[in-house]
């Protein structure tokens, strides 16, 4: 099984603020990966070094053993890594099916990206009805949808989803990480950057907890649930 | 009547040039958030890399008015669309995260390099050259007022070039990247987009167009400077602002506006016809502080 996606010890600063001190991960394929930690602890910092768009001072990204660190984002996306990013990103002043047909914009067959597009349109109906509507129109949760079935449209080995939960009603958080599970299970690694614990905990296989831009903490999700230093990095209890 | 039709076409004709200029400023600004002064002087370019190539088809004794200039054309296009691509590849690109005012004056100075270039390199370039007539001038009657041939085959090539732009930024593979960077930068480069290819894309695609109204300025007044540019420029920049900088259709506005504001002035006050420009420029910045962020705003409008 393809997918499988390392960090190893990998630095990154914002000029000279210092964001990801030596951070390792292991994304095994097949598995869902997730990162927890409070705002600000680099999580996002994290999946930004990963796909390109905050360049690495040191250490190595990987994907199938292939060495990403020194690609430009798009190489990297064409080498199988995809991305829901946080806050979403539709493009607002184009139509829902512009911003699908972005997501495949690497692929160059026809007929491979309609029936990607069908797909897509399949497993969100509500898309398919409002295919010509500008994204910057929609609500939360269509913009939600918009996003991961552009992200889908790459047909990624390796999806990258940033604080999916952010801004959504209970029910709409609930149906997305459902949704998550089922593209895991249809042969995805995903690499999941969570605030949420309990619903990223339940559905994860495997934790890393980052405070500070370094991993103080890893294990499966049950594991976490009694890890002291999980407490300490969302409450800064010492 | 007869001069008003005669007016509206001379109007619509400046317009469409105008409007040529003004979507390149918007392009720009679209991909990159960045005004590039070096527009008005790479549109000189083309107009003298239209001149070069005209006397170069001359001196081989080819004398065919439509592949002459065909051929003018496609040198313009070619030598802006590369000005293009290298002002972008090793200055503007590289110079990305600077502030907005080091990249205006930079590209103000390339600017001026490039006129300068053209006044001390070309023979005799500190004077105005007469650039060749290549449409026929045959006068055609339209209720009652006379027009040229060559302004209305003028009028449909501007108008043309401005509809292909438009659609190609709709229709095609390229102008959704292109939108898409205009959006947002990073989304679309995790998208798979090549942003830097598509950034100097877009400057080669602006750029040509600018090479296309520097031609056509040439043949509509014949005769060309060194120093068409600048004012073109300003007024293409102008043109962009008022109809909304970032937005073609609000470019396309800004163009045609301000050549009718020119040609209000001169329709009302022939004898005074100098002025045109004062007037035209007074307005806009009297526009200005009513509308600042342009006819078309921004966050209304469709982003390039």
């Amino acid at each position: 099984m393809s997918g499988h996606l390392t960090t190893d010890q990998i630095i990154a600063a914002y000029g000279s603020a210092r964001v990801l001190s030596g951070v390792s991960i292991n994304a095994k394929p097949g598995a869902i990966t997730s990162i927890l930690g409070a705002n600000g602890a680099g999580k996002t910092s994290l999946i930004r070094a990963i796909l390109g768009l905050l360049p690495t001072s040191k250490g190595r990204i990987e994907l199938d053993g292939e060495i990403l660190s020194d690609l430009s984002p798009h190489a990297r996306v064409a080498r199988g890594l995809g991305c829901v990013p946080e806050g979403r990103k539709v493009f607002p002043k184009m139509t829902v099916e512009e911003n699908l047909r972005v997501g495949a914009y690497l692929s160059n067959d026809k007929d491979l990206v309609e029936g990607r597009l069908q797909k897509v349109y399949q497993t969100f109906p509500r898309l398919n009805e409002r295919k010509q509507q500008f994204a910057g129109t929609m609500s939360g949760g269509e913009q939600a949808m918009v996003s991961i079935g552009r992200a889908l449209m790459s047909e990624p080995r390796v999806l990258l989803i940033d604080e999916p939960s952010l801004g959504l009603s209970p029910a709409l958080v609930r149906e997305s990480f459902a949704l998550i599970r089922d593209i895991n299970r249809s042969g995805v690694s995903i690499l999941l950057v969570e605030q949420n614990v309990q619903q990223t905990l339940a559905i994860a296989d495997y934790g890393y907890v980052i405070s500070q831009g370094t991993v103080v903490a890893q294990g499966t999700s049950e594991e976490l649930q009694n890890d002291p230093e999980m407490k300490k990095a969302y409450f800064g209890i010492r | 009547m007869a001069i008003l039709l005669e007016y509206l076409f001379n109007g619509a004709l400046l317009g469409v040039i105008y409007a040529l200029v003004a979507v390149g400023f918007t392009l720009f600004f679209g991909v990159l958030d960045v005004i590039k002064f070096s527009h008005g002087d790479v549109l000189t370019l083309g107009a003298y890399s239209g001149l070069a190539a005209f006397v170069s088809l001359e001196l081989l004794g080819l004398d065919l008015p439509v592949v002459s200039l065909i051929f003018v054309l496609v040198v313009a296009m070619l030598v802006t669309g590369l000005a293009g691509i290298a002002i972008g590849q090793f200055f503007v690109v590289p110079m990305r995260g600077s502030p907005a005012f080091n990249i205006l004056l930079m590209t103000l100075m390339i600017g001026t390099a490039i006129h300068e270039c053209i006044r001390l390199f070309v023979p005799g370039g500190a004077n105005p050259k007469a650039f060749p007539t290549l449409l026929p001038r045959t006068p055609i009657e339209i209720g009652g007022a006379y027009i040229r041939l060559d302004s209305l085959l003028l009028l449909v090539l501007g108008i043309g070039v401005i509809v292909v732009t438009n659609w190609m930024v709709r229709h095609t593979k390229l102008g959704l990247a292109i939108r898409a960077v205009a959006q947002d930068g990073d989304t679309a480069q995790i998208m798979g987009i090549p942003f830097r290819r598509v950034v100097l894309a877009t400057f080669a695609l602006g750029s040509m167009l600018a090479g296309v109204a520097g031609v056509m300025n040439g043949l509509y007044y014949s005769e060309i400077n060194f120093n068409v540019g600048v004012l073109l420029g300003v007024i293409g920049f102008s043109s962009a602002v008022v109809g909304g900088l970032g937005s073609i259709w609000g470019a396309i506005i800004g163009g045609f506006s301000f050549a009718a504001l020119q040609t209000v002035w001169v329709l009302f006050f022939p004898e005074m016809s100098g002025y045109r420009d004062v007037f035209a420029f007074t307005t806009i910045i009297v526009l200005m502080t009513i509308w600042p962020t342009g006819i078309i705003a921004e966050r209304y409008s469709e982003r390039v």
